[in-house]
């Protein structure tokens, strides 16, 4: 019997902006997906399998985004993933011929075949397609609670201008939840962690009982929170925040002394997209020749050297190993100081965007899986837990008002609005006041062309709204994508807004448009109302 | 020769394991499955499809009842003509035609607006728009030279301690970015023009005074959304000894007097039990902000 003293807390936030070309099948930007299918979301979903195979009783809690909701769900991205798979496959079976004089090499080349036939295995014939069932069945048996998001991932510090765009976000946000599991979500994750007080109201009359936060958005908030980020606290309009903690958040992300680091991970930046000889990998990269990471990835970190050693499975699942004890050793200790200082169960918050479990750190999966085995066999002190089950069973929480926040760099809004950005906040008010206007001037429309335009005007404004472009402008890559989704999608709005306006709808335009951003479907615009 | 030896053991090796693990018979399976499901057409599950069908239908049935008027109007010889060119050129419809499409965003709206964000707690954004309208609103209010004689200003009013700032501003601007020094206070701006100090202001006689806010030398043009600015630090100088708990399940508050032992300074000393790594805050309280999420490696694909 463990003598559980608290809790820790770990949140994956799963997100992709919307990328859907119908119109072409060469966007590299929709391949974001299918990396994150096969790296991350599969991979999860095999290790939650694992555990709940050999009877091991873990809680997690996870965000899936409804644009992430909605590209799963999306029959064509789901075809063509099925495409990219067969191509990976191929090139596989070329590299078990190619590196037949290697062994290690041969090894290596064996175990991305079968790993990517698997994921054709596990996709199509598993799961039929949709994977969101599997994230659905861990939810129901109890292993997992799903959170939503806003809409489109809208950045809420900059939105909230025009509150009824937010009120959208978490409207939205709410009823792709609703129409995917079936219930009503508990929890928010607000975009990049963005709070403003502003939203609460919004928060609440949609039934969102708890959000996260950055570590501040619970440290500066007012009166001051006496256990630090170690207990919710409650706002005035009785939103729950828990707040990452600082200790295990920074064991895991920093790309210094974080886990991922370890000289036995593979090496992300070793592709054969970028090594393999041109003529030979030429089909298996970008359409028009640009070299891009195909997945396949020979070399371990090795240490801070260009003379790459190859990957090792089994000494890769050792470190995993050593490390999820050292994880939870830290807590254990952490814990155990804690609740000599509280008079209520610490809960230590750990939340992490869930690509980089797999994706970035490919062994991130396999680490959660012997974490989460450990802490149900081991003696440790405490009991893993979501921010739900907390409040169920700690209701009484310090009130408090967290304070305006998000978890960007430097902590406030810099990511999302700099001298590279900033052009496009007056773009998205604007754009959401005229969805307003237009709200106002033709309420309940009945079944007709204009309600599609009207609902159609809705999903671009979400769509530009997407703090992702913005991130991506700041970032530096990708960054004429960015651009571009943001001046299609106001593009998009505007000609309809003014169609509406002129009563001039172009039937077919408005098809075109339907077709590439058939994002929430059954979306009303009257949220705007 | 012995090397030459081993060569061909070697790839008896891989091609035995390769038959024992299997991968290929895997991927054999795979490309038989494939061609059953190339046969009954693939049919991945979408909660939505079918959504997403019914209105690209409505809209369809729309555009069909469209055509069908505009050919009635049309004469029979056009009508055929035009027929015939369609079913040369249009693609069936029911189908997106994926035209080329182009945008810009527009380099202003001609609105007269003031909107201010708050970037950090110690940096406010503000962009603006003066609408053409009320450019000759000023122009015929004051003279043609109106623009030359002013010089548009930022009024930065802090709410809470109710100070002032003025901050010239240029005609070629349309945003801005402004230091301020007092996080947690409520921020509005008004946007203005100022009459260059040799200028005395002087109204056309036709306006009324009431219609064209002019103050001494300022001219008022537009006020922003009000804003508060984030906190920045640990409000440890303002802790009370007496903390508000709701039981967030029946929302019945009670407030619980905190052992003396929390208070203030108290509190700061918990506070570096609770974070025992004290690199990371001051004694301001002031975190290390530099999230490992965010500013280091992207963490996110897309990112």
């Amino acid at each position: 019997m463990k003598n559980v003293k608290g809790y820790v807390s770990f949140v994956l936030h799963a997100h992709l902006p919307y990328i859907h070309h119908p119109e072409n099948e060469n966007y590299l930007e929709e391949e974001w997906l299918f990396e994150a299918i096969s790296e991350t979301y599969i991979p999860l979903l095999l290790n939650f399998k694992k555990l709940e195979e050999e009877g091991v009783k873990f809680r997690l809690t996870m965000t899936m985004t409804p644009p992430l909701l909605n590209m799963l769900d999306n029959q064509l991205l789901q075809e063509r993933y099925i495409k990219y798979l067969n191509k990976h496959i191929e090139l596989c079976e070329k590299e078990v011929v190619r590196t037949k004089c290697d062994e290690r090499l041969n090894r290596l080349s064996h175990y991305y075949l079968e790993r990517y036939s698997n994921d054709l295995h596990v996709f199509r014939d598993v799961y039929e397609c949709n994977i969101i069932q599997g994230f659905k069945h861990f939810q129901d048996s109890g292993f997992l609670e799903i959170i939503t998001c806003g809409a489109t991932h809208g950045y809420f510090p900059i939105l909230y201008v025009n509150e009824k765009t937010v009120k959208a976000q978490i409207a939205v946000g709410v009823q792709t939840y609703e129409k995917f599991f079936g219930r009503r979500p508990r929890g928010i994750w607000l975009p990049e962690c963005g709070y403003v007080p502003e939203a609460d109201k919004y928060l609440r009359e949609f039934g969102i009982e708890f959000i996260i936060t950055e570590t501040h958005g619970v440290l500066y908030a007012n009166p001051t929170p006496i256990y630090g980020t170690y207990a919710p606290i409650v706002s005035p309009e009785n939103i729950v925040a828990f707040a990452r903690d600082l200790e295990s958040s920074r064991q895991v992300w920093s790309s210094i002394s974080g886990y991922p680091g370890d000289f036995n991970y593979r090496e992300f930046y070793r592709d054969i997209g970028y090594e393999a000889d041109y003529e030979y990998i030429k089909p298996y990269i970008a359409s028009n020749g640009v070299r891009v990471n195909t997945g396949i990835k020979y070399h371990r970190i090795t240490g801070k050297t260009d003379q790459k050693d190859y990957y090792d499975v089994q000494w890769a699942k050792d470190s995993a190993e050593k490390q999820a004890g050292h994880f939870m050793d830290c807590r254990t200790k952490q814990i155990e100081s804690l609740a000599n200082t509280m008079d209520v169960p610490p809960i230590i918050t750990c939340p992490y965007d869930a690509e980089l479990y797999g994706h970035w750190w490919y062994e991130g999966p396999y680490w959660l899986y012997i974490l989460f085995k450990k802490i149900y066999y081991d003696d440790c002190n405490f009991e893993l837990i979501t921010p739900s089950d907390y409040i169920d069973r700690h209701p009484n929480i310090q009130v408090s008002t967290p304070c305006r926040s998000s978890w960007g760099a430097n902590g406030y809004s810099e990511v999302w609005l700099n001298p590279t950005n900033d052009y496009a906040h007056r773009h998205l008010h604007k754009a959401g006041d005229r969805m307003c206007e237009l709200a106002y001037l033709y309420p309940n429309e009945g079944d007709t062309l204009r309600r599609q335009a009207l609902n159609q005007c809705a999903r671009e404004l979400l769509l530009a709204q997407s703090s992702d472009w913005l991130f991506i402008i700041t970032n530096g890559t990708m960054v004429e994508y960015a651009h571009k989704a943001i001046k299609e999608h106001i593009g998009r709005f505007t000609k309809l807004y003014y169609q509406i306006k002129n009563d001039k709808i172009d039937a077919q335009y408005l098809l075109d448009v339907f077709d590439k951003d058939d994002i929430f479907p059954e979306i009303d615009y009257m949220i705007y109302y | 020769m012995s090397e030459n030896t081993k060569e061909p053991k070697k790839e008896q090796k891989v091609t035995k394991k390769t038959e024992k693990t299997s991968p290929k018979d895997i991927t054999k399976l795979e490309k038989a499955q494939n061609k059953q499901k190339k046969n009954h057409k693939l049919e991945p599950k979408s909660i939505q499809n079918k959504v997403i069908e019914n209105i690209k239908n409505f809209i369809t049935k729309i555009m069909e009842m469209q055509q069908k008027v505009k050919h009635d109007e049309e004469v029979e010889k056009e009508q055929k003509k035009a027929e015939e060119n369609e079913a040369k050129t249009k693609p069936k419809i029911n189908e997106p035609q994926y035209l080329l499409e182009y945008y810009d965003l527009p380099f202003r709206y001609n609105e007269t607006v003031v909107k201010i964000l708050a970037q950090t707690p110690k940096k406010l954004f503000v962009y603006w728009d003066v609408s053409d309208k009320d450019k000759q609103t000023y122009l015929n209010a004051f003279g043609e030279h109106f623009f030359n004689d002013t010089y548009p200003v930022l009024l930065v009013h802090n709410e809470s301690k109710n100070i002032t700032s003025e901050i010239p501003i240029n005609d070629f601007a349309n945003s801005w970015y402004i230091d301020i020094s007092n996080p947690r206070d409520q921020y509005i701006i008004q946007l203005g023009r100022k009459f260059k100090s040799h200028i005395k202001p002087q109204l056309n006689p036709e306006f009324e005074q009431k219609e064209i806010p002019l103050k001494k030398d300022y001219l008022f043009i537009a006020m922003s959304n009000k804003l508060e600015v984030p906190n920045d630090h640990i409000l440890f100088e303002e802790f009370k000894p007496y903390v508000t708990y709701r039981n967030v399940k029946t929302s019945k508050e009670e407030i619980k007097n905190v052992e003396t032992s929390l208070y203030q300074e108290e509190l700061t000393k918990l506070y570096k039990q609770l974070y025992p790594d004290e690199r990371l805050f001051d004694e301001n309280g002031k975190f290390d902000m530099l999230n490992p999420s965010s500013a280091g490696t992207s963490s996110s694909i897309a990112k």
